[in-house]
């Protein structure tokens, strides 16, 4: 790694004023090799997102001007978007395979994102979750990616407060988290309507942004924000969630559902939600999809879960441990807001963990497939 | 501990406390010193002003609505103003009691930027639902109409005034289930803290049959995620909406507008309420004493932060204390970064020096 040249090249983003790379600056292609994970992070006292090789060291940088949250790829063109975090407006897509000139787009006025976006399976379209500000009401931003990310339009995310939302295997489903949490920038990071929560996942055709099926839960666990998603090998989506109620009834924070299946909480022996202080940051599935990991960071902990029984068949304790990334042997790539990258399995010990000075990775981690 | 109920007396305490240098003792406290001491000289006195205030709302109400005249317009006007300041005093400290069955919400439903409460008050007084005011009843509404801002809206209202005879009976008899309500929620959550069982002893006593603190750093923790929360609620939730981004003056938006309890002309009281009050946490945890001395630097910028901050109005104007002149009042966007400085400073300096280090992630869920 020359970080050092990297840092010579870098310029400040986030901010919308045009961005002009010339041709000289150019770095080259970067082997497909070098680069096998991204996050968004904090280093020092400036954001940006982490490009890192396979053992976790730092390969490239696109620096940010803001706190940025989760990255949607495309695999076959590798192409990126980091999202501001809640409720930011700006977005930033990079190349993950060259050090070629980042687009920079933005929210348009009366929406602002929520952190996460998907890729169609071509490539050519972005989805992002976004709030229409005025109607407290969820859509999907569709942005064309060879016209610069310019928005196409929108489709409803039939609910309030999409989270995360991503592309099943089909490739024209979309699932979305609508975390049920109303927010506006003005007011910051506060949540507005903790007692009128209705949180759900949906599953939307984007072709024609037809609402295929909507689940939601009781009335008693309407305080469940559903926040993280990520499918398994089975058709289902796996979701972690964020309680707003009552920490002494906090749930299970673990689920899955199904177009055809309604919402189901996992239901280990033991209880888990309150020892996971009610907070789920991220959810991945394995290469397979047979082994679901969930984070809990303000617990410390990671849980891995077997897709085809809901059984919980691993912990991991690091503290403020939150990206996760599955990979090839049930392996995982965890990441924590303290700068360590390590590598797990269910039911091991550490297989190997690094920490790198001064970086705080942020809630995601992807793995470049 | 001796209470100093009077926001603008907890402030001038806070500039003594600069007048004869900062508290920080040599010798760092232990993580369960802090609990112990923050719980006896800032929660535990805070939320016991609360409950005496709020329980001041249904008598005073009763009082105007039977017998009206402004003597009694002026006495709950009062001690609602002493609500506000002591709510803004313990409003942060959103977890345990506060987080529970929606308290915070409850007592105070505020940002509001669109305008829920008000919509909701309107309709309700419209239908004229009696089943709405009859006792206990309120507590099944919709959070937005359980609390302060609720009361206020009925308190301001110039058109139809609270006080005696029809046209103000279903406004009067609302006003009143809703003071109920906030002394009810006001003793609740200090008997939440206080109680053999509650809260106070709770964090007292960490350990692994502890359902939430396992460790004492984690209750001491608990207290350092507030402070960094009442920080940013002060700084982007007060202070930045009135920011005009090209003028640096005060904003001229419906947000900026709308700060909390502008229609009683409060909002500064509200600021300097919470800045002092998130002074005292800092001073009752002593951070200081943890820094290294190569650290140094570290105490007068917090100082020079803090005066800023409990200098102003949080409006662009002067703090309503003694001794503080004009020209001590940041401009608001200087005051925004003041608060934001400070923040990190807290979090990245002093918690980690006293092994109190919160994750990047932990601190505020996404």
């Amino acid at each position: 790694m020359n970080s050092m040249a990297i840092d010579r090249r870098q310029i400040l983003l986030g901010t919308l004023s045009a961005v002009v790379w010339p041709a000289a600056l150019r770095g080259p292609a970067l082997a497909q090799s070098d680069v096998a994970f991204v996050a968004a992070a904090k280093r020092g006292d400036g954001y940006g997102v982490m490009l890192l090789g396979r053992d976790g060291h730092i390969v490239r940088e696109v620096p940010l001007s803001a706190r940025g949250h989760d990255i949607a790829l495309h695999s076959g063109s590798g192409r990126a978007v980091v999202f501001a975090r809640r409720p930011g407006t700006f977005a930033v897509a990079f190349e993950t395979g060259r050090d070629s000139p980042p687009e920079i787009f933005s929210a348009i006025e009366g929406r602002h994102f929520y952190g996460h976006g998907a890729f169609s399976r071509d490539g050519r379209l972005l989805y992002v979750s976004e709030n229409d500000i005025a109607n407290a009401r969820g859509v999907i931003g569709i942005y064309d990616v060879d016209s610069g990310y310019k928005r196409q339009g929108e489709m409803p995310s039939f609910g309030v407060g999409p989270h995360e939302i991503i592309l099943l295997s089909d490739g024209r489903t979309l699932a979305v988290a609508n975390g049920g949490i109303d927010t506006v920038p003005e007011a910051g990071r506060e949540n507005l309507n903790l007692d009128a929560m209705q949180p759900s996942l949906a599953f939307i055709d984007a072709l024609s942004a037809a609402l295929l099926a909507k689940h939601t839960l009781p009335a008693d666990l309407a305080k469940l924000s559903i926040r993280h998603i990520a499918p398994d090998s089975e058709g289902r989506v796996w979701f972690g969630g964020q309680w707003e109620g009552d920490a002494a009834a906090t749930p299970e924070l673990i689920g899955c559902a199904a177009p055809d299946q309604s919402l189901k909480l996992i239901t280990p022996q033991e209880s888990l939600g309150k020892g996971l202080k009610g907070y789920i940051g991220s959810v991945a599935a394995s290469a397979d999809g047979a082994i679901i990991a969930a984070s809990a960071p303000k617990a410390g902990r990671v849980l891995y879960i077997e897709s085809s029984s809901g059984n919980v068949i691993g912990t991991s304790t690091l503290k403020d441990g939150c990206g996760v990334a599955g990979g090839s042997a049930h392996t995982f790539a965890v990441t924590s807001g303290l700068g360590v990258f390590r590598y797990e399995n269910p039911g091991e010990a550490t297989i190997s963990e690094i920490a790198l000075a001064d970086i705080a990775f942020d809630n995601h981690l992807r793995r470049l497939v | 501990m001796k209470t100093i109920a009077n926001p603008i007396m907890r402030i001038a305490a806070v500039f003594a406390v600069f007048a004869s240098g900062t508290a920080g003792a040599k010798e760092p406290p232990s993580h369960f010193a802090i609990v112990q001491a923050v719980l006896d000289q800032h929660v535990l006195p805070r939320f016991e002003a609360l409950e005496t205030s709020a329980a001041a709302l249904p008598p005073d109400v009763e009082s105007l609505c039977k017998n009206g005249g402004d003597g009694a317009r002026e006495g709950l006007i009062g001690h609602f103003r002493q609500t506000v300041s002591d709510w803004a005093g313990v409003e942060y400290l959103r977890f345990g009691p506060l987080a529970d069955g929606g308290r915070r919400e409850r007592f105070s439903f505020w940002p509001d930027p669109r305008g829920v409460m008000t919509r909701q008050l309107r309709q309700l007084i419209v239908s004229n639902d009696l089943k709405a005011i009859e006792a206990g009843a309120i507590t099944k509404q919709s959070a937005a109409l359980q609390g302060l801002p609720a009361l206020e809206v009925l308190l301001q209202d110039r058109d139809v005034p609270l006080g005696p005879g029809d046209p103000a009976a279903y406004r009067c008899a609302l006003a009143k289930a809703i003071a109920e309500n906030l002394s009810g929620l006001a003793h609740e959550l200090h008997e939440a803290w206080v109680a053999p069982a509650g809260w106070k002893a709770k964090m007292l006593r960490p350990g692994s049959d502890n359902d939430t603190y396992k460790e004492p750093s984690e209750a001491a923790g608990e207290f350092v995620k507030a402070l960094l929360t009442g920080l940013q609620i002060l700084g982007d939730v007060e202070v930045k909406p009135r920011i005009d981004a090209n003028k640096d003056e005060p904003a001229s938006g419906p947000f900026a507008k709308s700060g909390p309890f502008s229609k009683s002309g409060l909002s500064d009281v509200y600021f300097e309420s919470g800045a002092a009050s998130l002074k005292a946490l800092y001073d009752a945890m002593n951070l200081e004493a943890f820094l290294a001395e190569d650290k140094d630097w570290v105490k007068p910028w917090a100082m020079g932060a803090w005066r800023a901050i409990l200098s102003s109005n949080g409006m662009g104007g002067v703090a309503s204390i003694a001794n503080v002149k004009k020209e001590d009042a940041p401009p608001l966007k200087e005051l925004h970064g003041r608060i934001g400085g400070l923040r990190q400073l807290i979090g990245k300096e002093m918690a980690s020096a006293a092994g109190l280090t919160l994750g990047f992630n932990e601190l505020d869920g996404d």
